[in-house]
């Protein structure tokens, strides 16, 4: 049954063929073009091109800083959500998805009307005389952060959440009834057993992170520049696809080996909710 | 002196009709007493407040003359096991069992001994470093027997914890666990809806009817003298034959009632029972206590006889079950052993009992009502 209807995803492979995996490999081998040798020297020579080496420690901080805090606020919420009954989940789940639905740029754009010098809240601070200057709070790694946790924030809760619906309510209770107090039963119990769910939102929430590039571009300064926004300028300014080429490679590579590692350890399946 | 004493607890919900009504029940240390009734009956709820996962809107729960109504779950020392074993999925079978001991603040050496100890007891010695994933359904709730009572706990409850088992096993399991408790002298509160398992097990059963209970008593008190047709009708098989009362005689221990039954001689009962003369009434005879007379004998004067026609025989092993049907309409079932039966469909028979073997009751429920709740 299930071997004669898998024509049915013929069209979205052929598609994605085409439209996706084509270019990205033309795009890839592009370095390699002249000689496979050249563009492994080529590649030698990005990694240790310190303009590069800073775009990429930035890169990395970046996604690491905004990973850890939208898991920190996504754990509690999905905790919430995976002790609900069941059918109250759905309205929830409305309100989390919901920003997911809303225009990156529209979201990116209402941060820098919050927080430019004659944004909202520095006005509104002004006018209540509680500052005289406007601070800055746009164009720095903060800006970058705040607007990059809000846009992964629901996929930390999603991923979180369906492991978290899976482990069973009476679990916690029977720890209860032998001795833990309620703390004690979710250290001993919950946590451990939602850890799956956890490493994998931290996991996808930081290879999202890597690749981010509206919100750094438009939230950053030119010291907080990103890989994405790196690339860009490579292709858009400079025409120089190699170097573009190059820096992708180094951005698939670390997400690649990032999967190779969770791997190891944990099923890569917990990376989509709707494996159970 | 009793020492847990449930005291005219009572659970009420905002949206529907009160889940428990007024439960009153004194235990004897050591005693192990089974809730049983039919789903929604209320004895699961009254033994998750006992185990304080849900506070009574009223009354008092105490164990040793101390109210415990309102001890979080971690500070009563009791001992749970539920039917879906509960095991701790991410813990070895060794860490599960050490865990009440880990949380009461043992040393290694001690929990390790206890743990091993509480393995041989419910016979898994060497099952230690497995995962509950490793272990059959029977293995897994003899892990959850041991980790509830490792800790020696004041009491242990029981929620329907044979539930998921295959006949074979529940049958061993049910003196496994009956075997521990009495050696453990352990207080036992034990949920089930299956009444064979709670006439096995109980030293006395307490029956749940909407929220209520309905008659408390031992095994043999509730089997041969249920107080009311649910009763009658959820534990064991009874067959309800209605009746009107001629007569009275007041007397001690009991009233002596001459009854008449329809297409049948007076019958003279003797019961405790109070029902006034004129009124109908309901005499329960379980169908192993009815024997088949192929033509009509005179009855002795303690017995009972009514006419009947067979309609079905069901072969069920060691016995047969013969369905009669009495000139009312109404079916009775008789039990006889199989090798006896010399009887045919449509055969018109006699259906006699020994008079001491009926229960009269007041007519005070449809007893069809009574089965269907049963089922």
């Amino acid at each position: 049954m299930l071997r004669k209807s898998s024509w049915l995803i013929a069209p979205c492979l052929a598609y994605m063929l085409v439209m996706y995996v084509t270019p990205a490999l033309i795009m890839l081998y592009s370095p390699f073009q002249i000689s496979v040798e050249s563009g492994f020297t080529a590649l030698g020579e990005a990694l240790v091109e310190p303009s590069y080496q800073r775009v990429m420690m930035t890169t990395f901080r970046t996604a690491l800083v905004v990973t850890v805090l939208a898991v920190l606020l996504g754990y509690p919420t999905a905790y919430y959500l995976s002790r609900l009954p069941s059918e109250k989940v759905g309205k929830y789940m409305l309100l989390i998805m919901f920003p997911l639905w809303t225009s990156l740029l529209v979201r990116t754009y209402a941060w820098i009307a919050l927080l430019q010098d004659s944004g909202v809240i520095n006005s509104t601070l002004m006018s209540a005389n509680l500052i005289s200057n406007p601070i800055r709070l746009l164009y720095n790694s903060g800006s970058v952060a705040i607007g990059m946790v809000q846009i992964l924030l629901p996929y930390a809760i999603i991923t979180m959440y369906s492991v978290m619906v899976g482990i069973k309510p009476r679990l916690s209770q029977t720890a209860q009834v032998l001795g833990a107090s309620p703390t004690r039963a979710f250290w001993h119990i919950f946590l451990p057993l939602s850890l799956p769910g956890l490493s994998a939102a931290c996991l996808l929430l930081f290879i999202m992170g890597l690749g981010f590039f509206v919100t750094p571009a438009l939230l950053g300064g030119r010291r907080d520049m990103m890989v994405g926004t790196l690339i860009q300028q490579q292709v858009v300014l400079l025409g120089d696809w190699d170097s573009a080429s190059l820096l992708s490679i180094m951005l698939l590579a670390a997400t690649i080996i990032l999967l190779f590692v969770y791997s190891r350890f944990a099923r890569l399946e917990n990376l989509v909710p709707a494996s159970k | 002196m009793s020492y847990l004493s449930l005291i005219d607890v009572e659970k009420t919900y905002a949206s529907s009709a009160p889940a428990v009504r007024h439960v009153s029940l004194e235990i004897e240390r050591g005693e192990f007493v089974t809730f049983l009734g039919p789903s929604g009956s209320g004895k699961t709820t009254t033994l998750s407040m006992v185990a304080g996962f849900i506070l009574p809107s009223s009354g008092r729960i105490e164990v040793g003359g101390q109210d415990i109504t309102h001890v979080p779950p971690h500070q009563r020392n009791i001992g749970m096991v539920f039917q879906d074993y509960s095991l701790f999925p991410h813990m070895t079978v060794e860490e599960n069992i050490a865990f009440p001991l880990r949380m009461r603040g043992m040393s290694k050496r001690d929990i390790t001994s206890r743990a091993g100890e509480a393995l041989e007891i419910v016979g898994l010695s060497g099952f230690g470093h497995r995962l509950p994933v490793q272990l059959s359904g029977g293995q897994q709730q003899r892990v959850a027997i041991a980790r509830a009572i490792v800790y020696r706990p004041a009491i242990l409850l029981m929620d329907e914890p044979l539930g998921a088992l295959d006949r074979l096993l529940r049958d061993r399991l049910q003196l496994e666990i009956k075997q521990i408790q009495r050696e453990m002298g352990i207080t036992t509160l034990y949920v089930t809806h299956d009444q064979g398992e709670a006439l096995t097990m109980s030293d006395r059963i307490c029956v749940f009817n909407e929220g209520e209970v309905v008659q408390v008593g031992t095994p043999s008190s509730i089997y041969e003298k249920p107080s009311n047709v649910f009763v009658a009708g959820f534990v064991g098989e009874s067959n309800f034959l209605e009746c009107r009362v001629l007569t009275r005689k007041s007397g001690s221990p009991g009233n002596t009632y001459v009854l008449a039954f329809p297409d049948s001689a007076p019958v003279t009962v003797q019961s405790e029972c109070i029902l006034p003369v004129h009124s109908e009434a309901i005499a329960v005879v379980r169908p192993e206590h009815i024997r088949v007379e192929p033509t009509f004998i005179q009855p002795q004067p303690a017995e009972a006889a009514i006419q009947a026609t067979i309609r079905d025989i069901i072969y069920r092993g060691e016995s047969s079950s013969l369905q009669a049907v009495l000139r009312s309409g109404q079916t009775v079932t008789v039990r006889i052993p199989s090798r006896s039966v010399v009887l045919s469909p449509n055969q018109e028979v006699h259906l006699v009992w020994e008079t001491r073997d009926t229960v009269l009751l007041p007519n005070d429920k449809r007893p069809e009502a009574v089965i269907e709740a049963a089922e």
